[in-house]
């Protein structure tokens, strides 16, 4: 479990990092921003397949019990 | 549950699919409908998925739990006004207005906490919960904007005429089985079973297409004019009367017509000399003038056309 928290930290923080370059972008027509936009998109999804397999969602919780630190 | 929290500190990715969603809106697609009505499609589920697990951990308010109902329920018509004001263009706005102003309020809330997290060496956990749950709650009201103008680009792409030509380097689904057909084979050069030329032909109303074979045979009837060279020839041309000669040749032929007088010359001083012994061109003389006489009497100044005035 360890080891999917950690790679799913740095993927998702990849993710941010391309989607944070995205943000600053004007021209989104270049072959430069789609590549970034489909690195970014193909990150949040490798995040939500790992997501699904760690089972971090469960509908018995509700947003208060989690904790702060767990929230983003 | 319990051995997982004490192993593990796992992490809500609640904001993933949020991202999912609006990335995919930004998913190039060019000219191409259907991609777009795809990446349109994938960003809708995205949200939704995303609300619906926010909604799991009553992370939704009231308000927006019911918006998110109504998504699931007519998802075409989706407005982020609520379905009642759906029809309704007033209410529409004071529901854009009243999430407007909310959203101004978030996004400053978020400003300020972000600095106060930061500024404090520990942040305090309070802080740091409210800013996550800020930035949670702004995804919401985007999430709810990019539906609805997901909804609102779904129903114009489906108003939209088909492309006529789906010119795709490899990247289209492939051509359609009826414009295969239509065009009559691989490429527009094998058999087409149609009678008529296509529609666009007929509205052209004979004039569209080439006129004749490769080999020289004609391909429609058609007739050979010369009028049209003479309406081509009308088209480029100086819109007045340009001058055919110049003031003297013009003078010349006033000239020749007799237009122009030369008085003052020899002729207007020369009187005639009476001879008095020569009765009759006396007679006849005396005779003008009295007749003359007469005439000025019966026509006295100012009895002409005073035209009205006189």
């Amino acid at each position: 479990m360890e080891e999917t928290d950690q790679s799913l930290k740095e993927i998702f923080l990849d993710a941010e990092a391309a989607r944070a370059e995205l943000e600053n972008s004007w021209d989104t027509n270049t072959a430069v921003y789609q590549q970034s936009l489909e690195a970014a998109v193909s990150a949040y999804e490798k995040c939500l397949v790992i997501i699904d397999k760690a089972s971090l969602f469960s509908s018995n919780e509700a947003l208060d019990d989690v904790s702060t630190n767990d929230l983003p | 549950m319990s051995t997982r929290t004490l192993l593990t500190r796992p992490k809500r990715y609640f904001l993933v699919r949020h991202y999912l969603a609006e990335l995919a809106l930004k998913l190039r697609s060019g000219t191409d409908t259907s991609l777009r009505k795809s990446h349109l499609a994938t960003s809708r589920q995205h949200h939704a998925r995303f609300l619906r697990l926010l909604d799991s951990y009553n992370a939704l308010s009231k308000p927006d739990a019911a918006l998110l109902e109504s998504l699931n329920d007519s998802p075409d018509t989706f407005s982020a006004a609520g379905p009642s004001a759906a029809g309704d263009p007033s209410r529409r706005r004071d529901a854009k207005i009243a999430r407007f102003r909310q959203e101004k309020e978030l996004k400053q809330r978020i400003e300020a906490l972000r600095r106060d997290a930061a500024s404090a060496e520990r942040a305090d956990d309070a802080t740091v919960r409210e800013l996550h749950l800020a930035v949670v709650a702004q995804a919401v009201h985007t999430a709810f904007q990019s539906l609805e103008g997901v909804a609102q680009e779904l129903q114009i792409l489906k108003l939209a005429p088909p492309p006529a030509q789906q010119q795709q380097q490899g990247a289209a689904s492939g051509v359609d089985a009826r414009e295969r057909d239509r065009n009559g084979g691989v490429g527009g050069a094998g058999y087409s079973e149609r009678v008529d030329p296509p529609l666009a032909q007929l509205l052209a109303g004979g004039r569209a297409g080439p006129l004749l074979s490769k080999d020289g045979k004609p391909l429609r009837p058609f007739t050979l004019l010369d009028s049209r060279q003479r309406l081509q020839q009308g088209v480029f041309r100086p819109d007045h009367n340009l001058p055919t000669m110049t003031i003297d040749e013009y003078l010349e032929e006033e000239k020749r017509r007799g237009g122009i007088i030369e008085g003052g010359g020899e002729q207007s001083g020369v009187k005639k000399e009476l001879d008095e012994d020569d009765e009759k061109a006396v007679d006849a003389e005396t005779l003008r003038q009295r007749q003359w006489d007469e005439f000025v009497e019966e026509n006295p100044k100012g009895s002409g056309n005073t035209i009205n005035r006189g």
